[in-house]
C-alpha cells in the first residue's frame, strides 16, 4: 500500500460534528406507531353540519351534468384522494352540508350538492391489531413499538454514519490515493470476478470484445441491476476488459479512500485490517464498525 | 374498514355494500406479495374502500368459482356487483385508475 495513512487528528472534527438528535426516539415515533397500527382499521363518524370539509373527509353528494359519471342522485366520495375527479374533490373543501357548487370538467359543467359529511377516526392501538401485522414473534403494541424503533434508528444511524464518512473523505482530501493502489485495488476486484466465470468455464482474459459482451452482459439482469444496483450495472455494460477497468477506476479509488478514512477514525493500525489492495472492499466490515461506534456515541448521549 | 379474511359462506354477505377489492393470491406468489404492499398503502389512503384477502392455498373453491387462473387476482365489487378485474403485479396508479373506473364508471 502505498498511500499514506491518514492521522486519526486530521479527522476528530469530523465524529465531534456528528449530530445524533436526528436519530428517532420512542417519543418521537409513538405517532407513527399509532398510525401504522391503525392502518386499515379507520371508521368514520358523521361530522357536525357546520363543519367545513376537510380532506379525507367522505362525502355524500348529488351531482348533476350531461356526463353520466357526474350525473348520479348520491355518490360516495373520499375528498383529496383523487378516484373520483380532483377539481370537484377540492371544490367541496371547506363546504357545508347543505350547500351548493358547481365546476367544469371536460368543458361541461358539473354541479353538485352536498348531502352528508363523514370523518375519518383511527381507533386506539390493540395487541389484537399489532398481531394482525403478522411480523414473526409480535403480539402486541409493546413489542410492535420496539420493532419499528429498532427498524427506524437501525436506518438513521446508517444514513448519518454515510454522511459522516463523506465528510470525512472531502476533508482528507481526495487525490491522496496513489494510482499503483487503485490499479491494485482493480486486479482484485477483476481477478474476483475472473475467478467466478473460471469456475464456469470460462476464462475472460481469452474472450474477443464481442464474447466479452455476451458473456457479461445480459439484457435481463442489466435491467435488474438498473434498477436496484446502478453502479453494478454500468460494469456489466463495458463492451471489454479495458473499459470494465475504466468503469471500474472510481470504485476503487472510493474504496481506498473510505478503508483509510475508517481505520483512522478507528484507530486501526493493522494494515491487514484496512488495505483494500491485499483485500477486496475493505471498506465494508469498517463501515460496520464505524456504523456501530455512532450506534454506541447515540446510547451513551441518550 | 380492516383488511377481512372472508370465507365462501360469508362472501357474499360481505361484499354487499361499499366498494370492495378482493384479493386473491397464494402464499409463495412474489408479485402477490409486492401488490400487497402497494395495495395496503393504497386502502390506508382511502378508508372508503374495503379490502378482502382470499388465500387461496386456504380455500380453492373462491378459484373455481370465480375462475381464477393465475395469481394475483383482483376483483372490484360495489355494492355486491362485480365492476372488473385486474391480474397480475400494477402499480398504484393503474390500480387507482381502474378502481376509479369501477367506483364511479366512465
Amino acid at each position: 500500500m502505498r498511500t499514506k495513512l491518514y492521522h486519526p487528528a486530521e479527522l476528530t472534527a469530523v465524529l465531534q460534528s456528528a449530530d445524533i438528535s436526528c436519530i428517532p426516539t420512542k417519543e418521537s415515533l409513538r405517532d407513527y406507531v399509532n398510525r401504522e397500527l391503525t392502518r386499515g382499521h379507520i371508521f368514520y363518524v358523521p361530522c357536525p353540519v357546520d363543519e367545513p370539509i376537510h380532506q379525507n373527509d367522505r362525502v355524500t353528494l348529488r351531482v348533476s351534468s350531461v356526463l353520466s359519471r357526474f350525473n348520479r342522485e348520491k355518490v360516495s366520495v373520499c375528498v383529496g384522494a383523487g378516484l373520483y375527479n380532483t377539481e370537484l374533490e377540492t371544490a367541496m373543501k371547506g363546504r357545508k352540508v347543505g350547500e351548493s357548487g358547481a365546476v367544469v370538467v371536460k368543458g361541461e359543467p358539473v354541479s353538485f350538492d352536498i348531502l352528508h359529511v363523514e370523518r375519518p377516526c383511527r381507533p386506539v392501538p390493540t395487541d389484537e391489531m399489532a398481531q394482525g401485522m403478522e411480523i414473526d414473534g409480535i403480539t402486541t403494541v409493546a413489542q410492535f413499538s420496539a420493532y419499528i424503533l429498532k427498524q427506524k434508528q437501525d436506518a438513521c444511524i446508517k444514513r448519518l454514519s454515510a454522511q459522516l464518512l463523506d465528510q470525512a473523505i472531502l476533508q482528507s482530501g481526495l487525490s491522496a490515493v496513489d494510482p499503483q493502489d487503485i490499479r491494485d485495488a482493480m486486479d482484485l476486484a477483476y481477478d474476483s470476478m475472473r475467478n467466478r466465470f473460471l469456475h464456469s468455464g470460462t476464462d475472460l482474459d481469452e474472450l474477443s470484445s464481442e464474447e466479452w459482451s455476451r458473456t457479461i452482459y445480459s439484457p435481463k439482469s442489466s435491467a435488474f441491476m438498473e434498477k436496484y444496483n446502478p453502479e453494478m450495472a454500468k460494469l456489466t455494460a463495458a463492451p471489454d476488459k479495458q473499459a470494465y477497468y475504466d468503469l471500474l477506476r472510481p470504485e476503487a479509488e472510493r474504496s481506498i479512500q473510505c478503508a483509510l478514512v475508517l481505520c483512522a477514525l478507528l484507530g486501526k493500525t493493522d494494515e491487514r485490517a484496512y488495505d483494500p489492495t491485499i483485500r477486496l472492499h475493505a471498506e465494508a466490515p469498517l463501515i460496520e464498525e464505524f456504523t456501530e461506534k455512532i450506534r454506541t456515541l447515540f446510547i451513551k448521549k441518550g | 374498514m380492516a383488511v377481512v379474511h372472508p370465507t365462501m359462506e360469508n362472501f357474499d354477505s360481505l361484499i354487499a355494500e361499499g366498494f370492495w377489492i378482493t384479493d386473491f393470491y397464494t402464499t409463495t406468489c412474489g408479485p402477490c406479495k409486492l401488490l400487497d404492499m402497494v395495495l395496503s398503502d393504497l386502502v390506508s389512503d382511502n378508508p372508503n374502500i374495503n379490502w378482502a384477502k382470499c388465500n387461496l392455498d386456504d380455500d380453492w373453491s373462491f378459484a373455481d368459482r370465480f375462475e381464477i387462473a393465475g395469481t394475483p387476482t383482483l376483483l372490484f365489487f360495489l355494492d355486491g356487483d362485480l365492476k372488473g378485474n385486474m391480474i397480475g403485479f400494477h402499480e398504484r396508479e393503474e390500480l387507482e385508475a381502474q378502481i376509479s373506473l369501477c367506483m364511479y364508471g366512465e
